[in-house]
């Protein structure tokens, strides 16, 4: 026991100490791994978990595994480690995506809402086709949901109720995020600000009017994450020379123009009519800044901070910030700062919404063309024809002999991804690649190129018109050619992929 | 009918000592606070204390006897413990055909009586009066050899295992002798395989201490707004049931803050006749005793001299201190402290409200002259820290606490049942704090704060410093001499606290310089030659110590601003790299001296800040 008794001010925990409700995460994950099943059975592959899975394979099979660390964002690879294959990268996806739901859950409960109430608006949230993408095909975006849910309460907590350690947790949270989604350095920042400039509501503020609270809270916030962002520049910079190279090399491309797709806005307001498009599209999204707009004009700031931020990241192909993750920051914002003991009239609107989201969700707009393929594959239950074809073309390359297919992994993340091994392929991590790519005669006996390369895939620059001396064209299927060596066999079925 | 015989009061207001008036107000006080008359007339100024015992030898019928002119024969004292006579109050001064003289500051009774009888026979008894100022005097005077002996010897004779008398076990010797010669060895040997075995131990002993401390600082942090004992607990006292109260004021060469520490405690907010403050000055420190005559405290205070003899540190003086002592509970403040006015009575409470096996609560310590320069910023953003967040979360914890220097409030018999201090151990608050925990006792923290003189200058910190680093190394050599021992005591939980903590520390400023020299060298040179004794996993662990390690303790440090609001001292939270090299070079300074001069205690000089008038910065 503690040498001295001692007495609360104000209550520190959400809820009352119930070892039970720790096995909630993986009860809200229930309906997210079953999506996660289901993607997997009808062959669904999202990018950002194709790439996650080809580079955690690259540096398992091409004995670079210690290197691991020094890829941005570090912490997701070594998840994806854990099992790098589209299923497992599905699960750990969800998981995450019950642990955000839980930390929702137990704010809720703190709220002394009833329980249906609770139910129905954490039901609403798993509904919104985004955001079920997100917590079964982007690891790192339910990540980056998840710590965000965290750091936003405790964010709320630091400068509402005075309580510093929550102040602290919300920086570290934030950092560490940060090592999953780089959109957490420009939270961090927001976060800051939001702190300077809402200090005046402070209670330690108010209370002793100290000059100099407001940045002090807004250091706290931002420290850990700008802290991490340096040590990350550090690192490239002894790594490389160029403290920024980590960006530009990043596993999960971060600036929009790395995109080969081409679906990333480029002016500051094609991005904030797309902003605030997510952010209108979805009914409980609305209900609940409309219930925070009554209870308090301090929340009006909320969503024009949330759109501002959100905009800002997705303007000038700076940086990233998937549908999912917009749609699951605006509503998360909202529900955790919802007022405890709200007025009966309020809690029913809030439940009509609910419901209603939860009837409307599956038919809503998506702006997001792979969250679209997503849904259509889940809900007819059977896979596409492309993926059935990438995952055909993917087990015919894994069969070929160790390190006998040249091509670069970021433009051929999927197929890698979908082998389950990266050792049939001679990549750009390979010491060889170079002269690979000028003479591949002397080193491979295919060569794989893409028709719609990624800006910094040189080899399929090269080789995508006509194939390599020596070689000649054994496959071409929509967006791909595989060239062989002329006394190479060819690996591809004819009946299926097309011949020269 | 007989007279009826006065009262103290009545005769001292008759001999024209007290008016009737300040006799009704004493009276008054008394029934406040429940404690002797002649007690709260000294406390309060009304009397010197040679009038109480004049007139108390007037009262009782027995002639006063001055002791400062007369010291008790030896013959009459030999066989007594000198401890009886400090809880009794009664010295014998001579015997002669089985008469003795008695001094007593106690009016004569059968208890004395028979104390005496049991040590010399079926004697006689003739007393005389004489003040406990008397007696104490004597008693030092007369058991000087033996006071000294006990205030150094104590505990090692008691047992030599938690003493840091011999800094090194002849076990310790012969195994860190051993484990020297298989590393030069294998140095030699097998250079890389070796260099890169240590270089992977001083990596996981960093990241182990920086986790610990990040842990426990959360800890800390979480249960900031907690409150060991609250302000209504405080009002809430009675006067009258307030316990004696000893303050130990060690004070070496103080000469200059003397007025300035008797202030501070005159107008602690505790009743002055239930207060006894010691203050404990080396025989040969003239210039301090001169200045407090000069400054001539309230009969509250009492000097005590302590007997010269190695080692002169203050953990002997306050063993003296602790022999006299006669409060229920004691403190230490440190001739420069500031303390807030309730620190004792928010003691008091939380003696009462914790266990029975609490040994001693911990007030905050910080600084009055933090914004003085460079080293007072970055000295008071580590005391904030280690001491509002730090101490608490280790409490939340559960884990030993090492004490800090001042302001520690202990249960005077459980301090003697504990051995008193470690005067060979330059920590010896540290190392009392361990030694509570491994017999069972508990360390707790109060939220009250006493301010310091925070230091000022780079040698006189690196003094500090260095005997701190010496302090925590001695200690761990001292708790670890039995690992397995300590195990079983406080378990694996604390015992492993209590090496991340104490050991963690040195270790971690010796092998910081290492790393950062080795750091620069491949900064600037840019070679490849260091990097095979980083394979993959040390690398890893390197980086991490590099990277995340100074960023986290750059953060926890800046916790350090937020409760006591500190804001401006935010941004040199940043410069702590540069602080921590500091602390490295007090920690090499701190190894050559645990084996050339072990228990030199590096004396700290207090009263050189400019603030020293100023407030708190908090208040």
């Amino acid at each position: 026991m503690a040498s001295v008794d001692s007495q609360m001010r104000r209550p520190l925990r959400l809820e009352g100490d119930r070892n039970w409700s720790y096995l909630l995460p993986f009860l809200f994950a229930i309906p997210e791994v079953y999506l996660a099943w289901a993607s997997y059975h009808a062959l669904f592959l999202s990018d950002t978990n194709a790439r996650l899975i080809a580079k955690t394979l690259i540096l398992l099979d091409h004995g670079a595994l210690k290197s691991i660390g020094f890829f941005f964002p570090p912490l997701p690879l070594l998840l994806t480690a854990i099992s790098p294959t589209p299923l497992g990268v599905s699960l750990l996806s969800s998981l995450a995506g019950g642990v955000a739901l839980w930390i929702i859950w137990r704010y809720l409960v703190r709220t002394k809402t009833p329980v249906i109430f609770r139910i129905t608006l954490i039901f609403a949230f798993m509904t919104i086709i985004p955001i079920a993408f997100l917590f079964t095909q982007s690891l790192t975006d339910a990540i980056e949901l998840m710590f965000f849910t965290f750091a936003w309460r405790a964010f709320l907590q630091f400068f509402l109720k005075d309580i510093t350690w929550s102040g602290f947790v919300a920086g570290m949270l934030l950092a560490v995020a940060f090592s999953f989604n780089i959109t957490a350095l420009l939270w961090g920042i927001l976060f800051g600000v939001g702190a300077f400039g809402l200090a005046k509501f402070s209670r330690r503020v108010s209370r002793r009017k100290d000059p100099g609270s407001g940045y002090v809270m807004a250091m706290i916030i931002v420290f850990p994450v700008v802290y991490i962002f340096f040590s990350w520049c550090y690192i490239s910079w002894i790594n490389y020379g160029d403290p920024f190279r980590f960006l530009h090399n990043a596993v999960i491309p971060i600036f929009g123009y790395l995109y080969p797709s081409g679906q990333i806005v480029s002016t500051f307001k094609d991005a904030l009519y797309l902003t605030l498009e997510v952010f209108l599209r979805q009914p409980l999204n609305l209900a609940l800044y409309g219930i925070l707009l009554l209870t308090s004009t301090l929340w009006v700031a909320v969503p024009g901070v949330a759109i501002t931020g959100i905009a800002f990241l997705h303007s000038f192909n700076l940086v990233v910030y998937s549908e999912g993750l917009a749609t699951g920051t605006f509503l998360v914002m909202a529900l955790m700062a919802l007022a405890p003991r709200m007025p009966v009239q309020r809690e029913a609107f809030l439940l009509f919404a609910a419901l209603f989201q939860a009837l409307v969700s599956p038919f809503l707009p998506v702006h997001t063309p792979e969250i679209n393929q997503w849904r259509e594959v889940i809900f007819s239950g059977a896979p596409r024809n492309e993926d059935i074809l990438e995952q055909l073309t993917a087990d015919r390359l894994a069969q070929v002999s160790s390190g006998r297919i040249l091509t670069d992994n970021r433009s051929a993340f999927r197929l890698i991804a979908r082998a389950g091994s990266a050792k049939p392929f001679l990549l750009p991590t390979d010491a060889t690649y170079a002269e690979a790519v000028i003479y591949p005669k002397g080193f491979v006996d295919y060569v794989l190129v893409s028709e719609t390369p990624s800006p910094v895939d040189y080899l399929s620059r090269l080789y995508a018109r006509d194939p390599p001396k020596s070689f000649v064209m054994s496959s071409h299927w929509p967006g791909w050619i595989l060239y062989r060596r002329t006394n190479a066999p060819a690996i591809l079925p004819e009946d299926i992929f097309e011949k020269p | 009918m007989g007279v009826k015989p006065l009262r103290l009061g009545e005769l001292l207001v008759a001999k024209g000592v007290i008016t009737e008036a300040d006799l009704q107000r004493t009276l008054k006080i008394q029934s406040h606070t429940g404690e002797r008359l002649g007690q709260i007339l000294i406390a309060r100024g009304f009397i010197t204390r040679q009038q109480l015992y004049w007139a108390l030898a007037e009262l009782w019928g027995f002639p006063y006897i001055d002791l400062t002119q007369r010291l008790p024969d030896p013959e009459a004292v030999r066989g007594f413990d000198p401890h009886i006579f400090v809880e009794s109050h009664f010295i014998p001064l001579s015997i002669s055909d089985g008469v003795v003289e008695v001094a007593v500051a106690e009016q004569p009774n059968e208890a004395i009586i028979r104390q005496i009888r049991s040590v010399l026979g079926d004697v006689k008894c003739q007393f005389f009066v004489t003040s406990d100022w008397d007696i104490n005097h004597a008693i030092l005077k007369t058991f000087r050899e033996t006071i000294l002996d006990l205030a150094t010897f104590g505990l090692y004779y008691r047992n030599p295992d938690e003493s840091a008398y011999s800094v090194f076990t002849r076990r310790q010797y012969l195994s860190s002798l051993a484990f020297l010669a298989i590393m030069l060895t294998a140095v030699f040997f097998w250079p890389t395989p070796t260099l890169i075995f240590m270089n992977l131990l001083v990596n996981f002993a960093f990241l182990a201490s920086i986790a610990f401390k990040f842990t426990v600082a959360m800890a800390g942090a979480k249960y900031e707004t907690m409150e060991p004992v609250t302000q209504e607990e405080v009002e809430a006292l009675e006067e009258e049931k307030l316990p004696t109260y000893t303050i130990l004021v060690p004070a070496y060469h103080e000469a200059n803050i003397i007025s300035k520490l008797m202030n501070n405690l005159m107008t602690l907010d505790y009743p002055p006749e239930k207060l006894e403050i010691l203050l404990l000055m080396e025989e040969n420190d003239e210039e301090t005793i001169n200045a407090v005559r000069v400054a001539k405290p309230p009969y509250t205070f009492t000097f005590v001299i302590i007997p010269d003899g190695p080692p002169k540190t203050k953990p002997k003086a306050c063993n003296v201190g602790l022999f006299l002592a006669e409060g229920e509970y004691l403190v230490i403040f440190d001739a420069e402290d500031r303390p807030e006015l309730d620190q004792l009575k928010k003691a008091v409470v939380a003696f009462r409200k914790g266990p029975e096996n609490l040994a001693c609560v911990q007030a905050a310590l910080n600084y009055f002259n933090a914004y003085e320069n460079f080293l007072t910023k970055m000295f008071t953003l580590e005391y904030s820290y280690w001491f509002d967040y730090m101490l608490p979360g280790l409490d939340r914890l559960h884990l030993p606490i090492p004490l800090g220097g001042t302001s520690n409030h202990f249960r005077t018999q459980t301090l003697r049942k504990l051995g008193g201090w470690d005067p060979f151990n330059v920590t010896e608050d540290a190392d009392l704090g361990i030694r509570a925990a491994a017999r069972g006792y508990t360390v707790g923290i109060v939220n009250a704060t006493t301010y310091e003189e925070a230091n000022s200058q780079l040698f006189n910190w690196i003094r500090q410093r260095s005997r701190w680093v010496k302090g925590y190394m001695q200690t761990v050599l001292v708790h670890f001499r039995h690992p397995l021992r300590l195990y079983k005591r406080i378990g694996l939980r604390s015992s492993l606290g209590f090496l991340f903590l104490v050991g963690g520390t040195p270790l971690t400023f010796l092998s910081s310089l290492l790393l950062w020299i080795m750091f620069t060298f491949w900064l600037i040179v840019r070679s490849k030659e260091l990097d095979v004794f980083f394979p993959p996993g040390i690398l890893y662990v390197s980086l991490i110590d590099f990277v995340i390690g100074n960023g986290v303790m750059i953060y926890l440090n800046m916790m350090g601003v937020v409760k006591r609001h500190y804001f401006r001292l935010l941004p040199y939270a940043l410069l702590n790299p540069v602080y921590w090299i500091l602390h490295s070079v007090a920690a090499y300074k701190a190894l050559w001296q645990l084996f050339v001069r072990p228990s030199y205690w590096e004396k700290t000089i207090h009263g050189i800040s400019r603030f020293t008038d100023e407030a708190p910065p908090s208040s």
